[in-house]
């Protein structure tokens, strides 16, 4: 694989899945300090999110009526909500549900926008045609909204949720995907390969699909705060997660009702959306700077 | 770029943009009349309440006409769409094109302060980043932009109400006007800011401006990054290009560059810019209303949303995709029109 | 973009476009500084679901209460329960009818005179347009078949209405007191008509009645305004227009109430209501509506058709502790279906909150390890609230519920076709008496699933009660009042022996918080309140 490398269009950016694994951003993250506060943050939440257990001081469930609507002490260090259950534990546990929700539409976007976007690169013709059109036809969706219809009409719930945001975002990926695997098509190592008779869809599995996925990647980590403030959306409006789970978004509506007196029950809950959704959106930010000087657009 | 050439170009692509957009809308179109029959119950309970009787309750259940099969169903749906009717609303009982036709001026009036606020304030941050490149100014849009992109608004929003409204009392509460003000302006666009224009009503129009900046600038907040961050980076390009260069060797000077040259080379790409700000702010606006009791599109749909009105729902998503979509498709003419460069780009 | 000069300060310019556009936002938006005007009466509240003001079709709470401003009935009665002539004089009664004598009343709009004419057409078209209201005129006896020949004008200004037999003539004079016994300008909406819908379709979005306010303007889910009839055969309107804006959040509503934007609020949560509670500006008024939240068990399938897990289950709820941490203002504990007020109504069966008591009377029943089950309700406070309590009680004797909250159209979709264990329904009293709050309770006539009686709130439940249901039928055709209250006596203490599959927790209260300048305005349980007479002061 080494011979590709320079042939690969110059310095137009690094395909390679061990050069993204190796290579220059993570050196140059370290130059941007911003990038790398992000890093650091994602790291702790995903850290937060595995050891809920360990970190939240009660269950985030247990109701203690006696205690509702406690203001942030030593006790309780984000307050307790209308039933008296302790807020910081429930955001700690929220956060395994907003990482699912944004881990699981990666996994099924990532493969399948890769997919449509390889094929229809590398055969061209009108299978790109087919594809791309209907690559457009989704992008121009309003996602939010049909997100929204999607989940009122197959009834709320986390998985809902998952499948109604992954419904409408994997189109940038499909993009990108044919893109990169356009110029890949032509370079000299897939036109060797070619000439030994492999097969499309080994040339396809093995030869430009994986230098389509960095890029792939660093799409997605964009795409990830939006799925968290989509998400946020979805329970927001009850249509996510489902009582008592402790979805962010769920826990923003129903601290509306006492936001007045007891500010901490929703503020709490969207300071943690605001900074995982941050989090995700610096870092994206970054890795688009240092990859590509020159942005994508959408 | 000689002129016909390039008008032929730009009818060629138009056809072809066309096509696009009647395909998109017919996916559309199919796409919601499927999510609208998986709903798994009807929302005839809801309407005729919890004790009715089976009598009240079958005859609603007539009018809503969900007594008829569903190939029926299909087929009278998509016929009387083509006509330009989408059912009745569960929500109101009323057909839900009316429906709509009052809703959305409120959503359009919200979504249009909101662009124009993000572009007054998102365009200069952006040159004033570019030119600043790197520096504490640069990091501190950047980090202001972000922030924006990153907060959901329905929260930044109850923040400020919680602010603005009641804390410092320098904006009007949740709606349009003050409730007793309502009626008292005949509704010609169904825009407030603009009826009461018409009207000659400045108590009205000034009463009407207090209470839609707060969820605009909130909209706005929330489209600025976008705006800005593509501001910069259009700038950037620009700024690195050689007639800058040389503009500046011959003594212009770096606003004058700036306002001659920059603004309008990157005029052309901005306005596909806010023109997909502007989709997503009609979106945005859905979860927003709730918040500010706005009567626009939004709050029309999730209240339908809550009682399973799967026509209202429906409706409301295909007018929303059908302006979503018509934005995207004039921005890309208007793309296409003033640039011709854009094919290479793509 | 003007300024060519070659200052090189465009970063201040840029600077002072961003500043200047935000101080041009805010200059603009002058404090506001609202105070409603003393002859508009301005409501904020939930208009969802405000399909139709029809008064022969609507029946969302908001809509009676905009119809009971916009037409007149025969007879009104009071939050008291109390009885008074409206658009009748007075009335004579015998064991075949009612005979009523009109006052000379007249229709805003057209001037028309109201006679025994438009009230026959007005109670035949309820049945015949057949909507909601339709039901609760069949329930007292009448249908398409009967209406006619037992509804009369005998001259101008005598109307006559037969008994049924089903109900005794006290009961039906309830039913004429409510909003769906309106009397509609019968001229004026038959001009409207179309194909044979008794111009349901205009009237949906206009008036015609006598009442002392005409609509102005309807646009749902958003605005309801009422002007004073100009020509209103009573004495006149003090307020000149009557404004209701749909609120539907509970904060903003309180914002608006306190900063004088709104002169009442509805639908307010607990945590509002009770921030008024000490507040000298607003006071908060508890509208009886007569009816319950209610635990509805499905006792069509174990365990919950054994009546020691039901009697388990009602001894693992801390009804007082809920009552005070989650009803506040919206509910007072009481097991039976009778307001403690009315007349008839038994003391509380003494229930004690005891969870070791529970799971031994589980364990009786077979279930010693608990089991699991679901508890189902709308989406709304205090339903939800209540719900996870619930939840939370069970899950301590070993019951693991699940909580499945909906959309008002699955969950009474659900409780319609008996898809549930447990679900949270709330009842209304559609008369201000021990029978009207009680009936729904006790009377499921066919149980079987064939009957598909799903209008019907014990049937619902699959509870199979002849005996009550025999005795609520006896009552309902009791004329002698005195006997009646003996009955009804019994039929609870029956009620509550048969350990309820249909339980009642809180007696249901509509909390509302009134501006304390606003004068006059008592809310009706039937929601049949008039506003004409309200009035505020300076």
């Amino acid at each position: 694989m080494d011979m590709t490398k320079a042939d690969l269009t110059g310095a137009r950016r690094p395909s390679l899945l061990h050069r993204f694994l190796t290579l220059p951003f993570w050196s140059a993250l370290r130059r941007e300090p911003l990038g790398f506060a992000g890093v650091i943050v994602l790291a702790l939440l995903v850290l937060v999110a595995l050891s809920a257990p360990l970190l939240a001081p009660y269950d985030p469930n247990r109701q203690v009526l006696d205690s509702s609507l406690l203001s942030p002490s030593s006790s309780h260090w984000a307050g307790t909500d209308e039933f008296g259950r302790d807020i910081f534990s429930r955001l700690v546990w929220g956060a395994r549900l907003t990482l699912r929700t944004v881990f699981s539409v990666s996994a099924i976007v990532g493969p399948i926008g890769l997919i449509i976007g390889v094929v229809a690169g590398y055969f061209g013709g009108r299978v790109d045609a087919v594809l791309m059109r209907l690559t457009d036809i989704v992008l121009s969706f309003p996602s939010l909204v049909l997100a929204l219809a999607f989940a009122a009409a197959i009834g709320p719930g986390l998985n809902t949720a998952i499948v109604a945001i992954s419904l409408t975002s994997w189109p940038p990926i499909a993009r990108l995907a044919r893109a990169e695997a356009l110029v890949v098509r032509n370079s000299d190592y897939v036109s060797a390969a070619r000439m030994y008779d492999a097969s499309n869809l080994r040339l396809l599995t093995l030869y430009i699909a994986p230098m389509c996925i960095p890029s792939v990647v660093v799409r997605l980590t964009l795409n990830m705060a939006t799925i968290t403030l989509t998400a946020a959306s979805l329970g927001f409006l009850g249509l996510g997660a489902q009582p008592p789970a402790p979805e962010w978004g769920a826990m923003i509506s129903a601290g509306r009702k006492y936001m007045i007196d007891y500010w901490w029950v929703a503020v709490m809950p969207g300071l943690a959306i605001l900074l995982t959704s941050l989090a995700f959106n610096v870092v994206g930010d970054t890795l688009r700077d240092i990859l590509d000087p020159r942005h994508e657009r959408g | 770029m000689a002129q016909p050439i390039m008008k032929q170009l730009a009818a060629m692509r138009l056809d072809k943009r066309l096509v696009q957009l009647v395909l998109s809308l017919l996916a559309l179109v199919a796409i919601t009349f499927v999510i609208g029959r998986m709903l798994p119950t009807d929302p005839v309970g809801s309407i005729v309440g919890e004790l009715a009787d089976p009598r009240a309750y079958a005859a609603m259940r007539e009018r809503l006409g969900l007594d008829k099969p569903v190939a029926e169903q299909f087929l009278l749906y998509f016929w009387h769409l083509l006509q330009g009717d989408l059912g009745v609303a569960a929500l109101t009982g009323n057909s839900v094109s009316d429906d709509l036709w009052h809703a959305f001026p409120a959503t359009l009036e919200l979504a249009t302060l909101a662009i124009v606020l993000s572009v007054i304030v998102g365009v200069p941050l952006g040159l004033l980043a570019a030119l600043k490149r790197d520096s504490w100014v640069d990091q501190l849009i950047r980090v202001i932009s972000l922030v924006g992109h990153s907060v959901p608004v329905f929260w930044l929003g109850m923040i400020g109400l919680l602010v603005f409204y009641a804390g410092l009392q320098l904006v009007g509460g949740p709606g349009r006007i003050d409730v007793f003000y309502e009626g008292l302006v005949p509704p010609v666009t169904g825009m407030i800011l603009i009826d009461s224009l018409l009207a000659g009503d400045m108590e009205i129009f000034q009463n009407a401006l207090t209470h839609i900046i707060l969820p605009a600038s909130m909209l706005a907040y929330s489209a600025m990054a976008y705006i800005t961050r593509m501001t910069r980076s259009f700038t950037l390009e620009q700024l690195s290009q050689d007639y800058v260069t040389a503009a500046r060797a011959k003594g212009v000077s770096p606003a004058g560059t700036l306002y001659r040259h920059v603004l309008p080379n990157i005029a052309v790409q901005l306005i596909t810019v806010i023109a997909i700000s502007y989709g997503g702010l009609l979106e945005g606006a859905v979860v927003t209303e709730i918040v500010f009791s706005w009567p626009g599109i939004g709050q029309y749909m999730t209240s339908a949303l809550l009682i399973g009105d799967i026509n209202a729902v429906v409706a409301a998503t295909i007018v929303i995709g059908i302006a979503f979509m018509l934005l995207n498709f004039l921005s890309d003419i208007a793309y296409q029109l003033l640039d011709p460069r854009t094919r290479e780009a793509n | 973009m003007a300024t060519r000069t070659a200052k090189s300060a465009f970063v201040r310019n840029c600077l002072a476009t961003t500043v200047l556009a935000t101080m041009a936002a805010l200059a603009a938006a002058s404090p506001a500084a609202a105070k409603t005007p003393a002859d508009t009466l301005v409501y904020g509240t939930s208009l969802a679901q405000v399909i139709s003001l029809d008064p022969h079709q609507g029946q969302e709470s908001t809509a009676l209460e905009v119809m009971a401003n916009l037409y007149d009935r025969l007879v009104s009665s009071d939050a008291s329960g109390k009885l008074s002539p409206q658009l009748a004089e007075k009335w004579d009664i015998d064991d075949k009818g009612i005979t009523f004598h009109l006052k000379d009343a007249t229709f805003n709009g057209s001037g028309n005179p109201v006679t025994a004419e438009d009230m026959v057409w007005s109670i035949r078209r309820v049945i015949k347009l057949s909507q909601a209201p339709a039901a609760k005129l069949g329930s007292v006896g009448y249908n398409a078949g009967n209406i006619d020949s037992l509804t009369r004008a005998i001259d101008d200004k005598t109307f006559w209405i037969g008994l049924t037999g089903k109900v005794a003539a006290d009961f039906l004079l309830y039913r004429l007191s409510e909003v769906a016994a309106s009397v509609i300008d019968s001229k004026t909406v038959m001009a409207h008509a179309k194909d044979s819908d008794f111009g349901n379709d205009w009237l949906r979005t206009h008036s015609a009645g006598s009442g002392p306010f005409d609509l102005q303007r309807w646009a749902p889910n958003d605005i309801i305004i009422l002007s004073a009839a100009k020509n209103y055969w009573g004495p006149a309107a003090r307020m000149k227009r009557v404004v209701m804006r749909h609120v539907p959040e509970s904060q903003a509503e309180r914002l608006m109430l306190e900063q004088g934007d709104i002169d009442i609020a509805g639908s307010l949560s607990p945590a509002d209501i009770a921030y008024f509670a000490d507040k000298k500006e607003v006071k908060v008024e508890k509208v009886p509506t007569g009816g319950f939240y209610v635990m509805a068990m499905n006792v069509t399938a174990e365990p919950l058709s054994k009546p020691k897990v039901r009697e388990a289950i009602l001894h693992a709820i801390d009804f007082d502790g809920i009552q005070k941490s989650i009803m506040g203002p919206y509910g007072v504990k009481r097991l039976v279906p009778v307001p403690a007020d009315y007349e008839g109504a038994i003391p509380d069966p003494d229930v004690k909150y005891d969870p070791a008591l529970a799971r031994k009377l589980l364990a009786e029943a077979g279930y010693p390890d608990g089991f699991s089950t679901t508890i189902k309700t709308i989406a709304q406070t205090p339903r939800v609230e209540l719900a996870t309590a619930i939840q939370a009680s069970l899950a301590d004797i070993g019951i693991q519920a699940q909580v499945l909250q909906g959309s008002g159209a699955d969950i009474v979709g659900d409780h319609r076709a008996r898809k549930f264990d447990i679900l949270i329904p709330q009842t209304g009293a559609y008369m201000p008496n021990a029978m009207g709050a009680m009936e729904q309770f006790t009377s499921n006539p066919d149980n079987s699933l064939a009957a598909n009686n799903a209008g019907n709130f014990v049937w619902r439940s699959g509870w199979d009660i002849p005996e009550l249901t025999a005795l609520t039928a006896k009552i309902m055709t009791e004329n002698d009042a005195s006997k009646r209250v003996g009955m009804y006596e019994q039929l609870q203490h029956m009620f509550v022996d048969a350990v309820p599959a249909v339980q009642p927790m809180f007696e249901r209260y509509l909390p509302i918080a009134i501006a304390a300048d606003v004068h006059g305005y008592k809310g009706h349980p039937q929601q049949v309140t008039r506003v004409d007479q309200v009035t505020k002061s300076e």
